[in-house]
């Protein structure tokens, strides 16, 4: 064998678990990409009618700032424009929703699920660390977020081509870019917390609360003044605050929400190799 | 017993789940070229001590090592040259028995389809259904060809026949000796001493944790009670009996004695000698009774 093929080998050794993991998810994948790219459709194909009725607005602007705040991450709201509309739609609750229970599913299913199916022992018993276990699972988590994110992306593009939304291919990168790290985020907590503890209901458990907290702290710190110094912590805020999809991502957010992703994984990591199988 | 050839090495291996002590102090070794048999009622720490082995759980105090090394510490070294069957098999059952051999000779970073193929055939395993359709003891035979495969010098497996036809248990036996003629080293758990018999070339008897005994099946064997019956011309007096060395559960009935007896005949023979001896019998009780004797109670089989 040569050295190159060799090399390659070893490669693929490396890559099996994260490859295994990706030839796993495939039909809930498709099946997720289905749904992403069907309520893409479903919010372009209302966006006419949304367009010529100013009404929709002036009755949002009525509306209190409370309610306001917990429906648009940025408290503002512009519906004259698909940017402003979709922001609300599908920015503000139902897309980091849907792609945090996605992620929370697939990142509780990737050590504790397992673990707690019986098939993590048998995985375990071939020579891979466990740390490298984790690590390709989560990498397999973040691929899939990717190709999701993609999928609506490319949804987004067509039916704005369509519907005559006029989004920017910038903008529309922002946007999913924002959702697909929201979902890293809720999607590591759950793997390293089923790492870390060995129990899926945890794992679900803690990443809900951890996704909703987010959310919350986001939407009430613009009403409530005593949360505001704590708004900056919120992966939501950091990300999905701004409107991506009408003002672009906040790199040091993003970065800021990745690394913290990173070091739940790292942390995972070392509680998982520490502990005892259940 | 030469330590430094030793594949698997316990020491004062213990493992305690709060004020619960699943392992208590196990020492034991096992050569290459053995199969230990691994004996103990249900729950008395046989599963615990082949997870310990293949380091999913850390030893409370003492260790396991496998070739010198810390099931703990280096567990990923470890896992390099040891098949392993879970006790409490449960593999992913949308994939066939192919996919998942595949998948793991990945992880172990070699392809060894060809053992597979020669490994099914032998223990008779559909290969290409996935493993949720399959029966418990097909399941089982997926499980014992995944542990096999690859050719591990060390094999770790926790009731492998449980669940197997007989037939299908002979071939398996037959694929351990080959093993183990080449120089493999096996720690076999059972709680059926029967099955223990046909493959074990030593049995270790742990109960509550800890080691009851270990030793080689031809001792094992020694240790088998006799039952023995002899018939006399005239009554013996009563008591002419007691306190022979090795005689237990002596009933003297007129002409007839029946009485069990472990260990060396003689005492037995030097005594009857001094009576007119008409009939004598003598047979082994199986070693499954002498398993129970140990226990000092039935096992939950």
């Amino acid at each position: 064998m040569s050295a190159v093929t060799a090399a390659r080998a070893g490669a693929s050794r490396r890559a099996e678990i994260g490859l295994q993991a990706l030839r796993g998810g495939r039909r809930a994948l498709a099946i997720w990409a289905a749904a992403f790219a069907g309520l893409i459709a479903m919010y372009a194909a209302f966006w006419p009618s949304i367009r010529d009725n100013n009404q929709w607005r002036e009755l949002f602007d009525t509306l209190p700032q409370a309610y306001r705040a917990m429906f648009t991450a940025s408290g503002t709201l512009n519906l004259s424009t698909p940017a402003g509309y979709l922001g609300i739609e599908l920015m503000g609750i139902l897309g980091p929703a849907l792609i945090a229970i996605y992620a929370i599913t697939a990142g509780s299913a990737a050590i504790a699920g397992e673990e707690a199916a019986g098939g993590l022992e048998v995985t375990l018993s071939a020579p891979i660390s466990r740390g490298l276990v984790l690590a390709q699972r989560f990498t397999a988590v973040v691929v899939n977020i990717a190709v999701l994110m993609t999928v609506t992306g490319i949804t987004l593009g067509i039916f704005s081509a369509l519907m005559d939304m006029r989004l920017g291919e910038a903008a529309i990168a922002s946007a999913v870019t924002a959702l697909g790290l929201f979902g890293i985020f809720a999607g590591a907590v759950a793997i390293a917390a089923g790492a870390a503890t060995g129990s899926a209901a945890a794992a679900r458990g803690l990443a809900a609360l951890a996704a909703v907290a987010s959310y919350l702290i986001n939407g009430l710190a613009q009403v409530t003044s005593a949360l505001r110094p704590v708004r900056p912590l919120s992966p939501f805020y950091l990300l999905l605050g701004n409107e991506p999809l009408a003002h672009g991502l906040r790199v040091t957010g993003a970065l800021a929400v990745l690394a913290v992703a990173v070091v739940l994984i790292l942390c995972g990591g070392i509680l998982f190799a520490r502990r005892d199988l259940h | 017993m030469e330590s430094q050839s030793a594949v698997i090495r316990l020491e004062s291996l213990t493992k305690r789940y709060g004020r619960v002590m699943a392992l208590d102090g196990l020492s034991m070794e096992v050569l290459p070229g053995e199969v230990l048999g691994f004996l103990g009622p249900n729950g008395a720490g046989k599963t615990t001590t082949l997870r310990l082995l293949m380091g999913y759980l850390r030893p409370t105090a003492g260790s396991a090592q496998v070739r010198g090394l810390d099931s703990w510490r280096d567990r990923v070294a470890v896992h390099a040259r040891t098949g392993y069957l879970p006790g409490d098999l449960r593999l992913w059952p949308r994939l066939s028995t192919r996919a998942i051999a595949g998948h793991l000779a990945r992880l172990r970073g070699h392809d060894h389809d060809l053992d597979t193929a020669d490994l099914a055939k032998r223990l008779d395993v559909d290969l290409d259904r996935p493993v949720g359709e399959l029966s418990k003891g097909n399941r089982q035979k997926a499980g014992v060809l995944l542990a096999l495969a690859g050719d591990p010098d060390v094999l770790l497996l926790d009731e492998p026949t449980s669940g197997l036809d007989p037939l299908v248990q002979q071939e398996f036996h037959r694929v351990l000796r080959e093993r183990v003629e080449a120089g493999a080293a096996v720690l076999l758990s059972s709680h059926v001493l029967s099955e223990v018999e046909r493959v074990a070339d030593r049995v270790a008897i742990i109960r509550s944790g800890r080691l009851l005994m270990l030793e080689s099946l031809a001792g094992l064997r020694e240790r088998a009670r006799h039952t023995v019956e002899v018939r006399f011309g005239t009554p013996p007096p009563p008591g002419a009996f007691t306190g022979v060395p090795g005689i237990t559960d002596v009933r003297l009935d007129g002409c007839l004695l029946r009485c069990s007896m472990q260990g060396v005949v003689d005492p037995l023979i030097k005594a009857l000698g001094k009576y007119h001896v008409v009939d004598l019998n003598s047979h082994e009780e199986d070693l499954e009774d002498t398993f129970v004797a140990l226990y000092g109670e039935v096992t939950s089989q």
